[in-house]
């Protein structure tokens, strides 16, 4: 099958789906695109919070994690740039960072020693790879699907890397399974998903 | 050409946001020279989106959003600029490495190891790595040495070999214990690595094992 999509070119628009278009505007300043953002990534967030709620991020702490990253959400949207992400996503980034960033913050003494913060060492702003990105949005829901359609100890394995947040170590730690098996279920689940996204790729 | 990379679990851990803040910086330092490893962490990235997207989802009250309003309209619009980046002391040249390397602050002054080897450490803001750069003398061999914990390596500029391979600028090295190695720079120019340690060197020369209760990390 001919890639249809590594021939044509990249325009900024392809990434036109409706989240990306709210996202341009609110880095615009447009309120009520970021309101409609907010409704939309809100109880997400929430969600994310709740359900993997911890000692460091307690159920009590959850609006203020949607709080930190809608904020994060408003103050950098001027760099979302849809040629290179998706909204989801960009979101995701920003999730991902705000989190790095709190549990830093908790371990002072560290935090006010740097001259480098999060953003320093997770951004992918000198990324210029925009064809990843074509079917972003339909491979996601794919992704979906094919996470729902994994083994129990994969789906499992990748809810604790993903939304928990945790390495490797601390994930066989905790679950007290050798360290390899954890390893090895979180590799066959990725390469499971990581099929779906071969189809569009066009590398 | 790039051809040693961090392997897959890290690369996981990076795109989670779980992996050590040291190896987040030199991971970050290979990323600028290698598309490769740049686009996994894409996918995986879009794994965590797909994930998040497909979660419960829990109603957030209107007084969520009125309080936001609150903040944003107090809030500095702008995230402010960093100052521009500081040469690091002694440093020929900074020309090309990675814009996250030259902000990174000396933790003392650049060391003589031996002969050949000149080491920097540096102040990244975590207790767990001793993170340095480590500049090898064209054509320069540095001991021969076994590793206590994990030692991790990007080549920022030049290239060095060992038995097991040359590595290269962009080069992503990770050693174990076990794993012994006697590092030579190649004979056309010096080579500067950045280096993330857990535990000292062990050296296993005749001479230098008698140094090895010696040997300390410091890590900042």
């Amino acid at each position: 099958m001919a890639p249809e999509t590594s021939t044509q070119a990249v325009s900024p628009l392809i990434r036109s789906d409706h989240l990306s278009q709210l996202l341009i505007k609110v880095g615009n300043q447009d309120r009520s695109a970021f309101a409609e953002l907010f409704r939309h990534y809100g109880p997400l967030i929430k969600g994310f919070a709740i359900q993997h709620a911890n000692s460091r991020f307690p159920i009590e702490a959850a609006d203020e994690l949607v709080q930190e990253v809608m904020l994060k959400v408003w103050l950098k949207a001027k760099s979302f740039e849809p040629s290179k992400a998706s909204a989801n996503t960009w979101v995701f980034t920003v999730m991902r960072n705000c989190r790095i960033d709190l549990l830093r913050r908790s371990q002072r003494r560290y935090f006010e020693s740097s001259d480098i913060d999060v953003d320093d060492i997770w951004d992918d702003s000198d990324d210029h790879s925009p064809f990843t990105f074509l079917h972003q949005g339909r491979q996601q829901q794919q992704v979906a699907q094919g996470f729902e359609q994994l083994p129990l100890e994969q789906k499992q394995a990748l809810t604790f890397v993903y939304m928990h947040g945790k390495s490797h170590a601390e994930i066989a730690e905790e679950t007290g399974l050798p360290l390899g098996t954890v390893k090895s279920r979180v590799r066959m689940g990725l390469k499971k998903l990581g099929s779906l996204f071969k189809a569009g790729e066009g590398l | 050409m790039i051809s040693h990379h961090p392997d897959h679990n890290l690369l996981v851990e990076y795109a989670n946001g779980s992996c050590d803040w040291a190896l987040g910086i030199l991971i970050k330092a290979h990323l600028e020279h290698c598309r490769h490893c740049r686009s996994n962490i894409q996918q995986l990235e879009q794994v965590g989106a797909a994930l998040l997207t497909a979660g419960p989802q829990v109603s957030v009250e209107d007084a969520c959003l009125e309080k936001l309003w609150q903040r944003i309209d107090t809030a500095p619009q702008d995230t402010a600029p960093h100052a521009a980046a500081q040469p690091i002391a002694v440093m020929r040249s900074t020309e090309g490495l990675p814009p996250l390397v030259q902000r990174l602050k000396p933790n003392g002054r650049w060391q003589k190891i031996s002969k050949h080897l000149k080491q920097l450490r540096l102040k990244t803001g975590q207790n767990k790595y001793e993170v340095a750069l480590q500049s090898i003398k064209s054509g320069g061999q540095v001991s021969h040495h076994d590793h206590r914990g994990m030692e991790y390596t990007v080549v920022l500029q030049g290239s060095f070999s060992d038995a097991e391979g040359i590595y290269c600028t962009g080069d992503f090295v990770q050693r174990q214990p076990g794993q012994a190695h006697k590092p030579t720079a190649s004979q056309n120019e010096d080579c500067l690595c950045l280096t993330a340690v857990e535990q000292p060197v062990r050296l296993t020369h005749w001479l230098g094992r008698a140094l090895n209760p010696f040997l300390r990390i410091h890590p900042a």
